[in-house]
């Protein structure tokens, strides 16, 4: 099923809620709607799965408005629509009885059948006669998963599904999702905070800020090129700058105060003195003790600031050393992250004080107004 | 203290030789607190899923004026009714006044806000959300109602008691409108006034007793409910 909503609105109490929110889910994928917490996730979740009414605007199933449905029509298209909230409700039954809740109301004939089924998925069999009241949330989630699944439905919902879960019951319920998609081919809509989550196994993000949707399109387009500096600094990008554009011997580089990186040249920044915002992702940067002889059109003399170690993973801060007297830009010094293995940092000996050269190219930087 | 006590003898021996009048009072008591009850709930019920699960402009102002109501003195109560259905009132036709249908409709009036607010407290606090898991698991509105009302019986309930407790002890506004007949409209309350200014004791104490234990009885009932209730 094809969901698409175009200029939603909805306010509470006067808050601006959701803002001209247009978004396309994609059909038998991962769809990552990311945001920080009040940015209208849920809001948009209760809006696109029918629960809630939006101000304005228009929500389209398979090219079918909202509006135009019946009560009945609207309840056949809800039945193929699954949500799992943060926090879900489980009714005051057992376990088995919450599974089996939906499916009795569409008067299944094959209740039982269905209900082990999913029960054995999420591993909660063996306690399916306990009440659902007295499970812990991981557990309370996973009822909640099977609750909707059980049910089939063509495109699942899940908001925050794992924000208050332990890594254990995260890692359970990550790989069910995953097999859920893979398997059964459902839409999976995924809200989450969890960056690492939605590059794992996003395939489409939509980045949301204060109820507007800044910036969608596929994991790896918006994680490599976000387009705004809020969804450059919530997608942890890395480095983030901000500079002017000059024009030295025919060529656009971006005055960053310290130094002037080479860019893309670019006709729209052809203004000079244009003020731009600049991405470049820690990967995209060679850390060397000599410099390098290479394609790539930016390297720099700098000094390591600092040096962590991130679950495995080297992360190097590097200042650069060489001032340009002439800068216009107002900009104090900046750094540089790197990110390297912990043999590399071992083979060449990396210390904090230390002289290095780092390298990037021009095409690895991401540029926006 | 002798007094008391020979009327607490007598008052025993009554309650267990299931003496005719005590047990006439007592079975008419619960007749008419119970009918209220129920006439009671039949409106306070559907008004309070009404206000829990559709939200309207003007919702919170009758939540309000509900739970203002819930204070409103039942002698209050009790005139309005009498002037409504006494003879020269504007129900005076239906010859209401001192029977025992007089006394269940100042009982359930008596009994509706109380129940309302108590139902509209438990229902607002997870209504919304037992309406929105329901609904997200494809339930129609008559299933997803159905479904709130399952998961909120208890303290469905626990409201219903509270509000029979109320009226089954109310004196003034029963006495007002009933007129305390002898056999027609006497129940435990307005009896045990009457014959506690009679000086007849005995009687006053057997169906003090037993309003006590009725008292003691829902109390216990409420507490169930609440250990069963979220």
């Amino acid at each position: 099923m094809n969901i698409k909503a175009v200029k939603i609105c909805r306010s509470f109490n006067g808050k601006e809620v959701l803002r001209n929110i247009d978004i396309d889910i994609a059909e038998g994928r991962i769809n990552c709607v990311i945001g920080p917490n009040g940015a209208g996730k849920t809001t948009l979740f209760k809006i696109l799965t029918l629960l809630d009414k939006a101000d304005s605007g228009e929500v389209y199933f398979d090219g079918i408005p909202s509006s135009r449905l019946s009560l009945r029509d609207k309840l056949k298209l809800r039945r193929k629509i699954g949500i799992v909230m943060q926090s879900p409700l489980m009714f005051n039954h057992s376990i088995w009885k919450n599974v089996s809740y939906g499916l009795k109301l569409r008067k299944d004939s094959n209740v039982e059948g269905k209900v082990e089924k999913w029960l054995g998925i999420v591993e909660l069999n063996h306690i399916k006669d306990q009440r659902a009241q007295t499970l812990s949330s991981g557990e309370a989630q996973r009822v909640a998963l099977a609750r909707s699944m059980v049910l089939e439905p063509e495109v699942l919902f899940l908001d925050e599904p794992m924000a208050n879960l332990d890594p254990l019951s995260t890692k359970i319920m990550e790989g069910l999702i995953v097999k859920m998609q893979k398997e059964l081919n459902v839409t999976i809509v995924l809200a989450t905070h969890n960056l690492l989550q939605a590059r794992r196994f996003g395939q489409m993000v939509f980045v949301l800020r204060e109820g507007e949707v800044i910036q969608q399109g596929t994991a790896e387009r918006v994680f490599r090129y976000p387009n705004s500096s809020f969804a450059a600094g919530f997608l942890e990008v890395g480095n983030l700058f901000q500079g002017k554009v000059v024009i030295e011997e025919g060529i656009q580089k971006l005055d960053l105060g310290s130094i002037r990186i080479e860019i893309i040249p670019r006709t729209e920044f052809e203004k000079e003195e244009a003020s731009l915002f600049a991405t470049l992702r820690p990967e995209d940067i060679l850390l060397s003790q000599e410099p390098l002889h290479s394609s790539a059109r930016n390297s720099f003399p700098g000094e390591v600031v600092k040096i962590e170690d991130r679950a495995g993973i080297i992360w190097v801060t590097v200042e650069p050393v060489s001032p340009f007297p002439n800068s216009k830009s107002e900009a104090g010094s900046i750094q540089f992250t790197a990110v390297i293995t912990k043999r590399s940092k071992e083979e060449m000996e990396l210390k904090v004080g230390m002289k290095v050269y780092f390298t990037f190219k021009a095409s690895a930087v991401n540029l926006f107004m | 203290m002798e007094n008391i006590l020979s009327g607490l003898v007598r008052a025993l021996k009554l309650i267990i030789s299931l003496d005719r009048e005590v047990f006439g009072i007592v079975l008419l008591s619960f007749f008419i607190s119970l009918t209220a009850t129920f006439f009671s709930s039949l409106f306070s019920l559907p008004l309070s899923l009404l206000l829990a699960l559709k939200k309207f402009r003007g919702n919170k102002l009758i939540g309000n004026i509900l739970n203002s109501l819930m204070a409103i003195p039942a002698v209050a109560i009790g005139l309005l009714v009498y002037l409504l259905i006494s003879r020269r009132g504007p129900l005076g036709a239906l010859g209401l006044l001192y029977t025992p249908w007089a006394m269940v409709i100042a009982q359930a009036l008596l009994a509706t806000p109380i129940i309302t607010s108590l139902s509209l407290e438990t229902l607002n606090k997870f209504g919304p959300m037992v309406k929105e898991t329901a609904e997200s698991l494809g339930a129609s509105g008559t299933q997803m109602v159905l479904t709130v009302i399952n998961e909120a019986k208890s303290s469905l309930i626990a409201g219903l008691v509270v509000g029979f407790a109320r009226v089954i002890g109310e004196t003034g506004m029963t006495m007002m409108v009933g007129g305390n007949i002898k056999g027609a409209t006497r129940v435990m309350t307005t009896a045990i006034a009457l014959e506690t200014m009679k000086g007849n004791f005995e009687l006053a104490i057997a169906l003090g007793i037993i309003l006590l234990t009725v008292a003691f009885v829902v109390n216990n009932i409420l507490q169930l409910f609440e250990g069963a209730g979220r």
